[in-house]
């Protein structure tokens, strides 16, 4: 089992990550509230009390972009849980098995994969209404056709290889050649993919919310504060720097770690067959 | 050559035949009737059917799908529930408008990445390079509606190059509905240069290390003539394919980043119609937004076969 590595590139993303979920979980000491307005702090630039400013509405924009930032991450997370789990099943199935089924998921994977992410999730948003719980949804079904395709072409290469004959000699279940034997030889690229699709979610609900139709008021992701601030532009550009900086290093952090030569990597593979 | 493409044509049919059964199924499927919609529920029954024979709803699911996959070739996709007008007329204009930004975006993205690429892979290890590795990384991690943003606030606020929000039709001046639209191409661009760079040069270096490579720098090539003459050719092949996928990718992002510059594109009119449920504008402008895109994959194919004959057996 080839243990997943590190080099100085991932390892400075895994320390910006950290210092993003420091930098949310810091949001629960943070006195002022989320979505109080407060008539006397309206385009209050930064100040000690408020080291980001507030908004329009006099809310503490270091407090809304901790916890937009929370929002984020956690839609992001649950979106990669569903799309991780399906499309690891589905790339196992067809390229450990192969045959018709293959086929058929494969073709239809295909044309999934034509339509890029943000505008899938625009059509689920559109039949499901939006709101959190449905974003989450539309990116988690979003991304499965890409991380199935990249997971297929990897179960495809270890079953030709002698472990897994063996294993198969030996009687062992399925299930588990699959999901004990296989995957943790898959492991990188496996590692790489989530964290590529958790790249894509982050930046698709940022984009989605953006447009007003992800996460709904009273609560606001990063994409909501931006789009929020846009208006403001001209007069309060400290409402767009903040929590765009606080979007870039965590979109930056991830990319880090999913980087190196893998991100070539990952996509060369996308290529081929 | 001929039957490569012939092949391609027919995978392009097929692919397009299930795309459009797909989005077609999908909004077949959500509940309620747009006739019901339209006109409340206090509205009589007569009415309501009379509307629905309007639409061509009364018709069976088959014979409208059929006419749906028609309308990629008659541009007749019906009438739109909120405007009441014909659903290609609406959507023409947006399209010309997309289609400049998409292009002129991905002009810049070859123009640019290219020549740095082959340069910086050539000096790997000089000082641009070392400059590039971190640049490409925060370039790459910068969402294209935050560049938006910030080239907004840069160029249009503070150097005031142009007006934020002032977007000119191409109808009423050419020149000035380009100048506009530099800034948002350049928006969608600067991620996409990142990847790009970073994915020549990776290409470049593993196509230096093989075999033919030491073989013709044995038989005495430079290195220049070893990159231009031998190297790049199959370097180049990857990243054709993957600035196919950035075309398809800027459809997409250019939603958002009319939203950013104020665009009247496809992607307000593709927000305001799902908001407002106008499904024949959704169904029609998400399909041609899925042909525009096989239409380019099918595109790099080919270009991948006149410069590969591999590709071709």
């Amino acid at each position: 089992m080839n243990k997943y590595k590190l080099n100085a590139q991932k390892i400075t993303g895994i320390a910006i990550v950290s210092l993003m979920i420091i930098f949310i979980l810091a949001g629960f000491l943070n006195r002022n509230s989320f979505d109080t307005m407060n008539k006397e702090l309206i385009l209050k630039g930064p100040s000690l009390l408020h080291p980001f400013g507030c908004d329009e509405f006099g809310r503490d924009i270091l407090k809304r972009t901790q916890t937009g930032m929370g929002i984020s991450i956690a839609v992001s997370f649950f979106s990669v849980c569903i799309g991780t789990f399906f499309g690891t099943v589905i790339g196992a199935l067809c390229g450990y098995f192969g045959g018709i089924i293959d086929d058929i998921l494969m073709s239809i994977i295909d044309v999934l994969f034509a339509i890029p992410s943000l505008l899938l999730a625009l059509v689920f948003v559109s039949l499901f209404g939006s709101g959190m719980v449905q974003v989450t949804l539309a990116l988690g079904i979003a991304i499965i056709p890409s991380f199935s395709k990249m997971m297929r072409s990897e179960f495809r290469k270890q079953r030709e290889l002698e472990y897994v004959k063996m294993a198969k000699l030996l009687n062992i279940s399925t299930a588990r050649i699959l999901f004990v034997h296989i995957l943790p030889n898959v492991m990188e690229t496996f590692v790489n993919c989530v964290f590529i699709a958790f790249n894509n979610c982050i930046l698709a609900e940022a984009g989605l919310s953006f447009l007003g139709i992800g996460v709904q008021p009273p609560l606001a992701s990063l994409g909501t504060l931006l789009s929020d601030a846009g208006g403001y532009i001209r007069s309060a550009f400290y409402m767009v720097s903040f929590p765009a900086v606080m979007l870039i290093l965590l979109l930056l952090g991830i990319g880090l770690i999913s980087s190196g030569e893998s991100f070539h990597h990952a996509y060369s593979k996308r290529f081929k067959n | 050559m001929g039957k490569y493409i012939i092949k391609k044509l027919i995978l392009l049919i097929i692919t397009l035949l299930i795309t459009s059964f797909v989005i077609f199924l999908i909004f077949e499927l959500v509940p309620g009737d747009p006739a019901v919609d339209k006109l409340g529920t206090r509205a009589t029954p007569e009415a309501v059917e009379a509307l629905r024979v309007k639409w061509g709803l009364d018709k069976p699911f088959i014979l409208r799908y059929f006419q749906f996959v028609t309308s990629v070739f008659t541009l007749d996709f019906g009438v739109s529930y909120t405007y009441g007008i014909s659903v290609s007329n609406l959507l023409k204009e947006k399209m010309v408008i997309n289609l400049f930004l998409s292009v002129m975006s991905l002009m810049i993205v070859v123009v640019v990445s290219f020549p740095l690429g082959v340069y910086v892979a050539k000096h790997t290890g000089g000082l641009i390079d070392k400059i590039m590795i971190p640049l490409n990384q925060t370039a790459m991690s910068i969402p294209s509606f935050v560049l938006g943003l910030l080239i907004t606030f840069l160029f249009g606020m503070v150097f005031k190059l142009f007006r934020p929000g002032g977007y000119v039709s191409y109808k009423a001046d050419f020149g000035g509905f380009l100048y506009f639209l530099i800034f948002p191409a350049v928006a969608l661009a600067i991620p996409k240069i990142a990847m790009c760079i970073r994915l020549l040069r990776g290409n470049i270096l593993e196509e230096a290390d093989k075999d033919y490579s030491l073989t013709a720098y044995a038989r005495g090539n430079n290195t220049t003539g070893l990159l231009y003459r031998h190297v790049l050719k199959n370097a180049v092949m990857p990243t054709i394919t993957f600035i196919g996928m950035i075309a398809a990718d800027m459809i997409c992002s250019g939603i958002v980043i009319e939203q950013v510059f104020s665009i009247p594109g496809l992607g307000q009119m593709l927000i305001s119609s799902i908001s407002t449920r106008d499904f024949p504008v959704v169904e029609a402008e998400v399909l041609m937004i899925a042909l525009f895109i096989m239409v380019i994959s099918f595109i790099t194919d080919v270009i991948h076969a006149i410069l590969d004959p591999r590709v071709r057996i």
